[in-house]
């Protein structure tokens, strides 16, 4: 059973990260003549969206780690590697065929959901352990750029930082994509009712 | 340096003036060393006419000895001194070197000062305005000028606040006239009226702005940083926090707050030139000042990857809107990095191919999703 606060954040946190998408694309990819939206708004809108997006990830981390639902968490990373290891060997030597010294064929609908399960897995724990984290430390520098470092290597010192959060919220929007797609194969069922 | 006037007379450099000028530099306006300067200039003029040299050499020297005859008196560090700018506004006295680095430090003071200054104490004095030489005539001066639209720009600022507000006032003798500071008049109802006074008492010119005696076109400046300086400075006179010229702005300008809705105010205020934002956006020097919201150009008018910044502040610097180490516009990258305008060319390249395919692993799976549901 997904419990309700978990599913309220997550609804949030994925309608939150959708603005910040759509709004840092306005952010870099507008041209003096022509923006999607309006860019005051987009740079408004991004920047209060990105600290409620920071503050409700750190409050994941804190009812998490009082309710002991981060265990869930530790279960899917012990069981990862080893799932890993055995998707990757069937894409590199192929699914084991009975009777052809291969053992047990596994179910085709068991490999499929496997694999599914396995990238959703490793896309969750990806997002919590790596891009959230970083998004909101490269989204804090940018937001106080006047505490960055004058220059790094001769130019600009903010560029490291905003290369790091182009590039980190790119793989949170790539994250989006496969997340929302695999949701419509594992049904969005479980993250609405619970179960 | 090209001599804007260089049409109405040939001039030639002649490194006394600099010398006998820089020698005088730090002798003050009418007083006893004006006697004494008068004294050297006797000398001098004595020494020129005994040296002997060519006709040309002679022309010059006839042109540091007109020069000399007014700087005997006026030579001298400006009085007058902004932070952001050298030289603002008018004093008795000309800061030679600072003249001499200027668009107009070739020209003889004459040219300009053309009635009344010859004897002293001086009267019936006439000076010409920017307008009675610009644009020039002559064949390359005026190719020079053309860029400029001197007849746009003279339509442009009689519609903005600056003239509109004092065109009933006298124009003052020279142009230039700052006049009293405002807040010697006192306080109160009557004397912020007198302070009004004072200020519509000079009609608002171009020197006001561009300094005759000390202007550089920014053509001639090209440095982003300095350009920024100098042409900030002129608006920061009236318009910073506390000003107490008599053309102070009325509006008692807290310029952080009125730019508050900017996000990192303080940072568009130091990195970007005041006529950027209040000028339109036009491919040369715009001189209209839109008003309220009016002069909000839009946000991505700079950050975008065709930023005017490029064709603007830093349109004198060689390949502004080169791309180095993949990162477009980096000119502007050496003195901060401006959102929208320093992407990143492989980073760009990149994300496009991983979302591509991303798209067409989604779209293909989804595809072969639904093939296979219809062949059940």
């Amino acid at each position: 059973m997904t419990p309700l606060w978990l599913r309220l954040w997550h609804w949030t946190m994925a309608m939150l990260f959708t603005v910040l998408v759509v709004t840092g694309v306005v952010l870099t990819y507008s041209t003096s003549t022509f923006a999607l939206m309006n860019y005051a708004l987009a740079d408004t809108l991004h920047q209060v969206l990105g600290i409620a997006f920071s503050v409700l990830f750190v409050v994941f981390l804190l009812v998490s780690g009082l309710t002991g639902y981060w265990r869930r968490y530790q279960r899917l990373w012990k069981g990862l590697l080893s799932r890993i290891v055995k998707f990757g060997g069937y894409v590199i030597n192929g699914v084991p065929v009975k009777g052809n010294g291969g053992g047990e064929t596994p179910p085709r609908i068991e490999l499929s959901r496997g694999l599914l399960i396995l990238v959703q897995h490793f896309l969750s724990i990806f997002s919590i352990a790596v891009l959230s984290p970083l998004l909101a430390i490269t989204g804090l520098v940018l937001l106080f750029p006047e505490y960055a470092p004058e220059t790094i290597a001769g130019l600009g010192g903010v560029w490291p930082f905003a290369i790091a959060h182009y590039w980190v919220g790119f793989l949170g929007a790539l994250f989006l994509l496969f997340h929302a797609y695999i949701a419509t194969i594992a049904g969005f069922r479980r993250m609405i009712k619970g179960r | 340096m090209q001599p804007l006037l260089s049409g109405r007379r040939a001039r030639v450099s002649y490194s006394s003036g600099n010398l006998a000028g820089r020698a005088l530099a730090r002798c003050s306006a009418v007083s006893f060393g004006c006697v004494l300067r008068l004294a050297a200039f006797a000398m001098v003029m004595l020494a020129a006419a005994l040296m002997p040299g060519g006709q040309a050499e002679a022309a010059g020297q006839a042109d540091f000895m007109k020069r000399m005859r007014c700087l005997a008196c006026h030579v001298g560090e400006s009085q007058h001194r902004l932070d952001g700018k050298e030289h603002i506004s008018k004093s008795s006295t000309i800061d030679m070197p600072q003249f001499e680095n200027a668009d107009h430090g070739k020209m003889l003071c004459a040219d300009c000062h053309s009635k009344g200054f010859t004897n002293f104490p001086h009267r019936n004095m006439k000076t010409e305005t920017c307008m009675d030489c610009h644009p020039r005539k002559e064949a390359k001066d005026a190719e020079a000028d053309k860029d400029y639209e001197f007849e746009r720009i003279n339509r442009e600022f009689e519609a903005t606040v600056h003239f509109t507000e004092y065109q009933h006032a006298k124009e003052r003798c020279c142009g230039t006239a700052v006049g009293k500071v405002a807040a010697e008049a006192g306080a109160g109802a009557a004397a912020n009226r007198k302070m009004r006074e004072t200020g519509a008492n000079q009609r608002f010119t171009c020197e006001h702005c561009h300094e005759p005696h000390y202007f550089k076109a920014t053509a001639h400046i090209k440095d982003p940083k300095l350009i920024l300086k100098n042409d900030n400075g002129p608006c920061l006179h009236c318009h910073m926090d506390g000003s107490s010229v008599a053309l102070k702005d009325p509006a008692k300008p807290n310029l952080l707050a009125a730019h508050a809705y900017l996000p990192y105010a303080d940072m568009h205020l130091k990195g970007t030139r005041c006529i950027d934002c209040h000028t339109s956006v036009t491919p040369t020097v715009a001189h209209d000042l839109p008003k309220g919201m009016k002069a909000d150009q839009g946000c991505n008018t700079c950050h975008s990857i065709d930023s005017i910044v490029v064709r603007r502040l830093y349109r004198y610097v060689d390949n502004a809107s080169a791309t180095q180490a993949g990162f477009h516009n980096a000119a502007l990258m050496k003195d901060g990095y401006v959102m929208g305008a320093n992407r990143q060319r492989w980073t760009d390249i990149a994300a496009y191919l991983l979302l591509s395919m991303g798209l067409v692993l989604v779209v293909a799976h989804g595809g072969w999703r639904v093939f296979a549901r219809k062949r059940k």
